[in-house]
C-alpha cells in the first residue's frame, strides 16, 4: 500500500460526518486505482474489467462514483456497516491455469488491504484468453 | 489449452443447418454491454481498428469477438465456394452460430474456486468456461463446435457435472476418434483451469460435411 494512501487514511480518521464520507470515497478511488494497476501486473492476468455493472453505476450516478468507471479505476470497493467488499473482474491468459491466477489476484488484494477489518474479496474470471491481445490498455 | 493447441484446420467444413438455435435463449443487447453483434462484426471487419476501449474492455464483447473470429477463420474460404453451390445455406449457418455465440456470452452461473482464506471468494463465470470449451474444440481441426452446456450444479464445489457439446464433423474423419480426441481436450482444459468434477463429457455429432461442399 502506498505511503500516500496510508497518510490519507490517517487524515480520514481525524475527520467526521460529511467530509469523512467524501474523503472515504476519494480514498477508495485511489485504492481502486492502486489495486487495478497491481492486478494488471499479476502474472496470468491479461485484463481487468469494471466490477460494477453499468446499470448500477448509473443508478449511483454521482460524480465521484462515476470516477470509479475510469479505465484505471476498475476494482469495486464497497463499504457498508463496517464491512468492506472488494470486487475485481479479470481476463486470464490460457497459458496459466485460471485457478492459479485467481488465487494470486485474491491474495494480492488481501495483502494490499492489510488489516482492513471484516471484509470479503470477490475475484471473478470473465474470460480465459488465448489470443494474446490485451483486454485493456 | 495452450496457444499451441490453436492450429487451424487446413480447410473448414460448413454445416448447412443452424447450430441449435431453437433451444438457446437469445441474449439481450445488455449482455454485450450496449453493443450489437452487427457492430462487433463491423469492428472485426475493420481489423479491430481504431481501438475501441468500450469493446475491448468488455468481457462479453471479447467472448463474442473470439467466437466470431474463430468462425470466420474456419469458414472464410469454404463460404465462398458453398455460397455459389447452395445460395442461402451459409446465411442460415452463420445466423445459427451467431445465436449460439450470443447466448453463450451471458455470464451465467459462478463456478467457485477454493481458497483456504474464507474471505476470498474466487470464481469463473460460466461464460468464460463455455468459451474455453468452445475453443478447445474449434482449434482442434476437423470439426466446428455447436452448443456447449454445463449440466448440473456448477456452483457447489465437488458436485459432479456433465458437459454436453454438439459439433459438426468433417467428412472422412472417424467419428469415434474425433469425439474421443474432443473429450480429451475438453477434459484437459477443464482440469487445467477449473476445479469442476466432470462425470461425463457427452459429444453429439449432429452434422457431417464434405470439404467440397457436398452434404454426406
Amino acid at each position: 500500500m502506498s505511503d500516500d494512501l496510508e497518510r490519507s487514511r490517517g487524515d480520514d480518521a481525524a475527520l467526521s460526518g460529511h467530509d469523512d464520507a467524501a474523503l472515504s470515497v476519494h480514498d477508495d478511488a485511489a485504492l481502486s486505482r492502486e489495486l487495478t494497476a497491481a492486478i494488471r501486473a499479476t502474472e496470468g492476468v491479461t485484463g481487468v474489467y469494471p466490477a460494477q455493472p453499468t446499470v448500477e453505476a448509473a443508478v449511483d450516478a454521482v460524480a465521484v462514483r462515476l470516477a470509479l468507471r475510469q479505465p484505471d479505476v476498475l476494482v469495486d470497493i464497497d463499504r457498508a456497516d463496517g464491512f468492506t467488499t472488494v470486487s475485481a473482474h479479470i481476463a486470464t491468459s490460457a497459458a496459466v491455469p485460471a485457478t492459479e491466477t485467481l488465487r494470486a489476484v485474491g491474495e494480492l488484494i488481501r495483502s494490499t488491504l492489510g488489516e482492513a477489518g471484516p471484509l470479503a474479496i470477490n475475484v471473478k474470471v470473465r474470460l480465459i484468453d488465448d489470443t494474446g491481445r490485451p483486454a485493456s490498455k | 489449452m495452450t496457444p499451441d493447441d490453436r492450429a487451424a484446420p487446413d480447410d473448414g467444413a460448413v454445416p448447412a443447418t443452424p447450430a441449435n438455435p431453437d433451444d438457446l435463449p437469445v441474449s439481450a443487447a445488455d449482455d454485450l454491454d450496449g453493443y450489437t453483434m452487427e457492430e462487433l462484426g463491423d469492428y472485426l471487419d475493420r481489423g479491430r481498428t481504431p481501438y475501441d476501449p468500450g469493446i475491448e474492455n468488455s468481457a462479453s464483447c471479447r467472448l463474442a469477438l473470439s467466437g466470431m473470429t474463430r468462425m470466420r477463420e474456419l469458414s472464410q474460404t469454404v463460404l465462398v465456394r458453398e455460397s455459389r453451390a447452395m445460395p442461402g445455406r451459409d446465411d442460415n449457418w452463420i445466423s445459427g452460430l451467431l445465436d449460439t455465440i450470443k447466448a453463450e456470452i451471458t455470464s451465467g452461473r459462478d463456478i467457485p474456486v477454493s481458497h483456504s482464506d474464507p474471505a476470498l471468494r474466487l470464481a469463473l463465470t460460466e461464460a468464460a468456461v463455455r468459451g474455453m470449451i468452445r475453443r478447445a474444440g474449434d482449434t482442434m481441426g476437423g470439426l466446428i463446435m455447436g452448443r456447449c452446456t454445463l449440466d448440473g450444479d456448477v456452483t457447489t464445489p465437488g458436485e459432479p457435472i456433465r458437459v454436453d457439446v454438439t459439433a459438426s464433423l468433417e467428412f472422412g474423419l472417424s467419428l469415434a476418434d474425433t469425439a474421443a480426441k474432443l473429450r480429451e481436450r475438453i477434459g484437459y482444459a477443464l482440469a487445467r483451469h477449473t476445479e469442476l468434477v466432470v462425470s461425463t463429457i457427452d459429444v453429439t455429432i449432429d452434422d457431417i460435411y464434405t470439404t467440397g461442399g457436398q452434404r454426406s
